[in-house]
C-alpha cells in the first residue's frame, strides 16, 4: 500500500466561488494525513487560487495537530499567474512540515498560529498595521479588534477540547488599485466547527428520522437557516450552556450588518453564511472547522 | 471627596482580551480581580461612586465585559453594583447598554 496520496486541486481553488470543490480536496488531504500518508497537492491544472482555500492549505502544512507529522508535497501549477499567486500567499518551494512563511505584510506575518490563546497584542498590532495601510495613519478600528478577539476566543472555547486544544490561523492580505485600498482577512480554526459545537445542532443532526435525500436536504437547509438566525440573534446558548455566554456570534453578525466590512462570510460544517447579506446556504461537503472571511475596503 | 475612577485603557490595558485568565493576557477575569473588584470595594466602603471610563481601548470582546461586570454583579449583588457604578463611553455608547445588561442578567 502506497505511503503517498495525490490530491487533485480544482481549477478554481476558492471557498468563495467553489466551496464544495475546495472542501472536497481538503478533506481528501486530511484523510491522507489521518492514514499517515504523505500528501501531494496537485495544482498542475489549477488556474486560480484564493486566500480562503490557501489559508487552510497552509494550516495543513504548518500544524502538526492537523498533518500528524506527515510530509506534504506540492505539484506546482502550469499557469504562471497561479504560481505567482501561490508564492504571494506565502507558499514557497520548500514544502514540508517546516514550511517557510511569507512576510509580505510586515510586521504582521501572513499566517499566525497560536497555542490556543487569545492574543490581544496580535489583534492590536493587526489593527495598527491595517489602519496605517488603509488610512495612512494609526486608527483604532474597534470593530476589527472586537471581531478578532471574538474569533480567537471562539477557537479557544469551542474548537477543541481541553485535552486537545486547537490552534487558530489568521491570514491577512492587502490589495490596492487605482480606486480602492482593501485588507482582507481569513480566520480559520480547524476544530469541530461552530454548528457542531452547538448543543441544539447536535440534537437535531442525530435525530434518526428515515427520509428521502431531497427531504433530508430540505430539512437540513431549514435547520441551518433557523439555527443561523437564532444564533445571530443570540437566542442559542453556547456549547458551555452558561447564560452569559453565546454573545460572540451576535456581535459578529451585528458588526457585519452595520457595514463596517465590505464582505463577511463564514463556512462551518455544512453551512455557508454571508453575514452581510443575511444569506445561508447548505453545502454538500462537510468542512471540519470554522473559516471566516472578511474585508475592509476604503476608497483612495 | 472625589469619586473613584478607573480608566480601562490607562489603568489596565488598551487591548483587553477575552474572558478567563486561561484565555490569555488582559482578560475580563484578570481585570475583575486586579482592578474592578478592589476599587469597587473601596468605593462602597467610602460611600463613593466608581466611575469606569471605557474609552481609549482598541475595542472589546463581549466575553471581557460580561465576565468582568457579570462577576461584579454576582459577587456584590446587582442592586449594589447598579447604584455604585457609573460607566462612561463617548466612543461607543452601546458598550454601556451591553455592560448594564450583563450586570442585570446575572
Amino acid at each position: 500500500m502506497s505511503n503517498k496520496i495525490t490530491v487533485s486541486i480544482p481549477e478554481i481553488f476558492s471557498f468563495i466561488s467553489h466551496p464544495e470543490l475546495a472542501i472536497k480536496a481538503l478533506n481528501q488531504a486530511e484523510k491522507g494525513y489521518t492514514e499517515r500518508k504523505t500528501v501531494a497537492y496537485d495544482f498542475r491544472e489549477t488556474k486560480k487560487v484564493c486566500a480562503t482555500a490557501i489559508s487552510v492549505l497552509i494550516a495543513f502544512f504548518k500544524d502538526r495537530k492537523l498533518n500528524r507529522g506527515m510530509a506534504s508535497d506540492l505539484l506546482w501549477p502550469s499557469d504562471t499567474q497561479c504560481r505567482d499567486a501561490l508564492v504571494s500567499y506565502g507558499v514557497r518551494r520548500r514544502v514540508n512540515n517546516t514550511l517557510e512563511t511569507g512576510e509580505c505584510f510586515s510586521p504582521i506575518p501572513v499566517q499566525k498560529v497560536t497555542d490556543s490563546i487569545v492574543a490581544n497584542e496580535v489583534a492590536k498590532q493587526t489593527v495598527q498595521t491595517c489602519s496605517t495601510f488603509l488610512y495612512g495613519k494609526e486608527v483604532r478600528i474597534r470593530e476589527l479588534y472586537s471581531v478578532l478577539i471574538e474569533m480567537m476566543a471562539n477557537t479557544n472555547n469551542h474548537a477543541g477540547s481541553s485535552s486537545s486544544p486547537r490552534n487558530w490561523f489568521m491570514f491577512i492580505n492587502k490589495h490596492e488599485n487605482d480606486t480602492h485600498k482593501a485588507v482582507s482577512f481569513v480566520f480559520a480554526d480547524l476544530g469541530v466547527g461552530i454548528y457542531n459545537s452547538l448543543p441544539v445542532m447536535q440534537n437535531l443532526s442525530t435525530n434518526p428520522i428515515p427520509i428521502f435525500d431531497d427531504q433530508k436536504t430540505n430539512r437540513r437547509f431549514k435547520e441551518i437557516f433557523e439555527i443561523t438566525q437564532r444564533l445571530m440573534r443570540g437566542e442559542i446558548k453556547s456549547s458551555t450552556g452558561k447564560r452569559e455566554r453565546g454573545k460572540g456570534i451576535p456581535l459578529l453578525s451585528k458588526i457585519a450588518k452595520e457595514g463596517h466590512f465590505s464582505d463577511f462570510k463564514l463556512w462551518a460544517n455544512d453551512a455557508y453564511v454571508d453575514f452581510a447579506k443575511n444569506e445561508q446556504y447548505l453545502m454538500h461537503e462537510h468542512f471540519s472547522g470554522s473559516l471566516f472571511y472578511f474585508q475592509i475596503t476604503e476608497p483612495r | 471627596m472625589k469619586d473613584i475612577k478607573i480608566s480601562i485603557a490607562e489603568d489596565f490595558s488598551d487591548a483587553p482580551g477575552a474572558r478567563y485568565l486561561s484565555d490569555g493576557p488582559d482578560s475580563g477575569e484578570e481585570f475583575f480581580e486586579k482592578l474592578l473588584s478592589p476599587r469597587f470595594q473601596e468605593a462602597t466602603h467610602r460611600g463613593k461612586k466608581l466611575v469606569v471610563d471605557m474609552d481609549g481601548t482598541f475595542g472589546y470582546a463581549t466575553s471581557f465585559l460580561s465576565e468582568a461586570f457579570g462577576k461584579l454583579s454576582k459577587t456584590y449583588g446587582k442592586e449594589c453594583v447598579l447604584s455604585t457604578l457609573v460607566l462612561i463611553s463617548d466612543e461607543d455608547p452601546e458598550l454601556i447598554s451591553f455592560t448594564l445588561k450583563s450586570i442585570k442578567d446575572c
